[in-house]
């Protein structure tokens, strides 16, 4: 069975170090859901929150409806995955997945029938008897997401659980948590600083920043239609470009004029703004905002170029590497796509997008 | 919060570790002060026994005796014990793991079983004391006093001492000294220039360490020493022996030692402070063959070197087993010996066993507790008792005796002949090296495996001790059999606590030495070196290590 979380202005110091200064936040039933941001912007404290091992300054944590601010950890039914997968090294992978049962006091012959299926849903099967030293990373880390699920929790709170593993381990063990996820439907919250792993795995995603969470979305929402500002850089690559409204959608970049396809209905002639595109979003075209090749890169499928552009800004474009590749110092013309582009209030960062018109900003 | 004041299971561990060590320690070592300017004659207080101390040098040399010694024998040492280290690091040495194995039985074999031994070889009617007379017909008469602690120390140190500084070799890359020859730097200049500053650290605490243990020993310069006397015999004269017991004077030199101490421990601190070197080596520099006179002498030093530190174990274990009826040694095998000591000190034999078991248990028991608390839930009161801790490393053996004795022979804690007592010794002397070995156990050990747990259902205590407390039990068995190796050979305590009822081995070889009952003293050392070498090997195969660490 599983919960809807909670937490209203949860309030996190360490001394004098305010590093969760109000924080609210709803997790649905079921759901998948990640909080993004980079090191140290309080991600593990407020997982550790959650999950008991942190004391609570202010604000309330609910599951459903319960306050769980002071239920000890061990009474919360959360299952946990680490960082460093914490697997207890003195146990063989079978005694790992059925500790959590044990301290439940299921017996056998339940016990090992539930660790038997759960090693083997993680397909780690023929490592039941062995001890962790000698295993690997992705090895270890199945097995703690094994002890995790195993006990049925309301809960699946995961730290960073792939980030020691390499490259290609990373992405297969991506599908392995979002398959179990699916088939068990734990509402699961799960930390991390990787923006890809973050788009791939979750229902939603939270992005902080020093404490503060600065959009809510799935992850459609958080690449296409960033909140603010700092969503459009912390999430893919943007390009920046100072604009001012001119009428009815169009904006002015260097008496140059685009017509934005979502700009929101509510602003006034004259206004400045600032643009993030998206290097897959520009073009080479006969008109358009002028400048000089600066730097080329052949990625493969597509060339990677940086262009200065005549008033001064910067920008990076991928384009598709389907003809030759333009020479450093050519004269070109950039344009983009005016569907995509996001516009942000040149003071306060917040979105001008017609998406989020309805909130007071 | 509620919490913050609840009072739990680990508040309670602090709790019995502070009340122990006040009771125990910071209580008895008080009433050493209390006693150094307390006239008890006139019940006033005076400064009289400092007086007395320096006002004759008969009192004052042994000071000037035991720095004497002491300085000489860690000077040598560290030269012998780098020497040694860096031929056995560089040169292939032969039979370098029976060099490794002997060194490490002579660190943990009994202290005073040095001094004995060489007295029966070098003594007055030593075995090669008769050689050499007879061969160059002169008439030496033994290896006695500066000299002979000197020879003690020098034998015993050696290894101890080669074994820090091969630790330190261990780290330093190869690649470092690679760079240098490149550089145009070689032989001595290299090992000038190079080796000798990157072991330096280890070299000043390792010589620190070893001027404490000889500045502190007590048994060889009681022993070997005769009309040499040190600080530590002095104590224990003045305390029990020939001139009667006089606490106050007893109390004044504690006090003048422990203020020695505490200068040289404070020295250390400072030393270490400004010369830590962190080195992490990837490729140690490899032994390679040298041939030539260079290589020869390695391996003769090496050779030699575990030569003299074996001859001393080797001569008690042969004379165990000779027949001999108190006086004169016969060529035949025997277990009389044996049997003899069975029946005198078979009650110090059990008393040793069972004391040091009880004091390991309790050692353990709080030890392991205390570090968990003072790592992992670290408060005021814990920090207070980390630095009081601190503290029994620096009170010799000798001097925390009379603080127990001082502390404990008039009500309302009478304790004095007790075995109690005996066990609250080796408990307060051996205690902070659990805490500390264990605490740094415990810092290795991520607290996520613990806080595991408690996701999947363990309370606190559960945790530990179904979760981190197994994970430490192999490390800590380790140390603890090294503080036990220590606890059966302890003699500088014990030889002012002990009663008949209650006397261990280590006082039974020391009486039977002084009644001259040399075969009874050599069964009873083989017996406690049998032990050592058997408590090494459960050592060696619970922590898959060919290493110790002290
Ligand atoms: N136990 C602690 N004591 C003091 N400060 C802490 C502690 N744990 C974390 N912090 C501080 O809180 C901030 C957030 O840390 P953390 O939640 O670990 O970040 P993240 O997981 O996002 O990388 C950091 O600035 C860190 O220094
Ligand atoms: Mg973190």
């Amino acid at each position: 069975m599983s919960v809807a979380i909670s937490i209203k202005n949860a309030v996190k110091r360490y001394g004098d170090n305010t590093v969760i200064p109000g924080l609210s936040l709803e997790i649905k039933d079921g759901e998948f859901f990640t909080l993004l941001g980079s090191s140290g912007c309080g991600k593990t404290t407020l997982l550790r929150m959650i999950a008991g091992f942190n004391t609570i300054e202010g604000g309330q944590f609910y599951f459903n409806d319960k306050v769980i601010n002071n239920i000890p950890p061990e009474k919360r039914n959360i299952g946990m995955v680490f960082q460093n997968y914490a697997i207890f090294p003195h146990m063989t992978a079978y005694q790992n997945v059925a500790f959590g049962l044990e301290e439940r006091k299921i017996k056998d012959p339940e016990k090992r029938k539930r660790v038997e299926e759960m090693l083997s849903l993680v397909q780690i099967s023929e490592l039941r008897d062995r001890k962790p030293e000698n295993m690997s990373g992705g090895q270890q880390q199945r097995i703690a997401l094994a002890r995790a699920i195993v006990i049925k929790p309301d809960v699946l709170l995961m730290d960073e659980p792939l980030s020691n593993l390499d490259a290609k381990l990373r992405v297969e063990m991506r599908s392995v948590i979002r398959r179990i996820q699916k088939q068990f439907g734990i509402t699961t919250v799960y930390v991390t600083h990787d923006q890809a792993e973050a788009l791939s795995i979750s229902d939603r995603i939270a992005i902080m920043n020093k404490g503060v969470i600065q959009q809510i979305g799935t992850p459609f929402e958080v690449y296409r239609q960033p909140r603010n500002i700092f969503s459009a850089t912390f999430i893919g690559e943007s390009s920046l470009l100072d604009a001012t409204y001119v009428q009815d959608g169009s904006v002015d970049i260097s008496g140059y004029e685009f017509t934005l396809a979502h700009l929101s209905k509510r602003l006034e002639r004259g206004e400045a703004m600032t643009l993030c595109i998206r290097p897959d979003d520009f073009y080479f075209a006969e008109e358009g905002l002028s400048g000089r090749i600066e730097e080329c890169t052949y990625l493969g499928s597509n060339y990677e170029y940086i262009v200065a552009l005549d008033n001064g800004s910067q920008i990076k474009a991928d384009i598709k590497a389907t003809g030759e590749m333009i020479e450093i110092g050519t004269k070109v013309f950039v344009r983009f796509n005016e569907e995509r582009a996001n516009a942000f209030s040149k003071e306060g960062g917040n979105s001008l997008m017609e998406y989020y018109d309805e909130e007071e900003n | 919060m509620k919490k913050r004041i609840s009072f739990d299971y680990w508040s309670a561990i602090t709790l019995i570790t502070l009340v122990f060590f006040i009771l125990f320690f910071l209580f008895p070592v008080l009433q050493i002060f209390i006693q150094s300017v307390y006239d008890s004659a006139s019940g006033t207080f005076s400064l009289d026994s400092f007086k007395k101390f320096f006002s004759r040098s008969y009192y004052t040399s042994t000071i000037t005796n035991s720095f004497k010694v002491t300085i000489a024998a860690t000077l040598i040492t560290m030269v012998t014990g780098t020497m040694m280290a860096y031929f056995m690091k560089t040169v292939t040495i032969k039979a370098r793991k029976i060099i490794d194995m002997i060194v490490i039985v002579s660190i943990l074999s009994p202290p005073f079983i040095g001094a004995y031994s060489w007295i029966i070889l070098l003594g007055r009617s030593g075995v090669l004391t008769k050689i050499i007379n007879s061969l160059f017909g002169i008439s030496f008469s033994g290896i006695y006093g500066f000299y002979g602690i000197l020879l003690v120390f020098t034998v015993k140190m050696t290894p101890l001492m080669y074994l820090f500084v091969s630790g330190a070799l261990e780290k330093i890359d190869s690649s470092i000294i690679e760079c240098s020859e490149n550089l145009g730097c070689h032989g001595v200049r290299k090992i000038r220039k190079i080796v000798l500053p990157l072991i330096m650290p280890t070299l000043l605490n390792s010589a620190f360490l070893v001027f404490m243990r000889i500045f502190c020993d007590f048994g060889t310069p009681m022993l070997i020493g005769e009309g040499y006397r040190t600080v530590p015999v002095l104590i224990y004269n003045s305390f029990i022996g020939e001139m009667g017991s006089d606490y106050s004077f007893a109390s004044a030199m504690s006090v003048i030692v422990i203020a020695f101490s505490i200068v040289i421990f404070s020295l250390q601190q400072f030393v270490a402070q400004k010369s830590t070197i962190k080195m992490n080596s990837l490729h140690p520099v490899k032994a390679e063959k040298k041939k030539g006179a260079y290589g020869f002498f390695a391996n003769f030093f090496c050779l030699f070197v575990a030569l003299l530190s074996s001859l001393p174990l080797l001569v008690i274990v042969v004379l165990s087993f000779r027949r001999t009826d108190g006086i004169y040694y016969y060529n035949e095998f025997s277990i009389n010996s044996y049997i003899k000591a069975f029946d005198t000190a078979g009650s110090a034999i059990f008393n040793t066993f069972a004391y040091s078991i009880v004091a390991m248990l309790v050692i353990l028991f709080i030890g392991v507790l205390f570090s968990y608390v003072s790592v992992r839930r670290p408060s005021f009161v814990t920090k207070v008792i980390d630095v009081i801790i601190t503290m029994p490393y620096i009170i010799p053996g000798s001097v925390m005796g009379i603080a127990l004795i001082l502390g404990f022979n008039k009500r309302p804690f009478v304790l004095t002949g007790t075995a109690v007592i005996m066990i609250v010794a080796y408990i307060i002397r051996r205690m902070p090296y659990t805490i500390r070995s264990s605490s740094s156990i415990l810092r290795q050990i991520d607290s996520s495996i613990e806080e595991a747990a408690r996701s999947l259902g363990s309370s606190k205590s559960r945790a530990f001790w179904r979760i981190t407390f197994p994970v430490m039990v192999p490390g800590v068995i380790s140390g603890a059999l090294m503080s036990w190796m220590s606890i059966i050979t302890e003699l500088s305590a014990t030889v002012l606590l002990y009663t008949t009822r209650t006397q261990t081995i280590s006082i039974a070889i020391y009486q039977e030495v002084i009644r001259g009952n040399e075969g009874v003293a050599c069964a009873l050392s083989t017996i406690l070196l049998l032990t050592t070498v058997i408590s090494l090997s459960i050592f060696f195969r619970l922590s898959g290590k060919r290493e110790i660490a002290l």
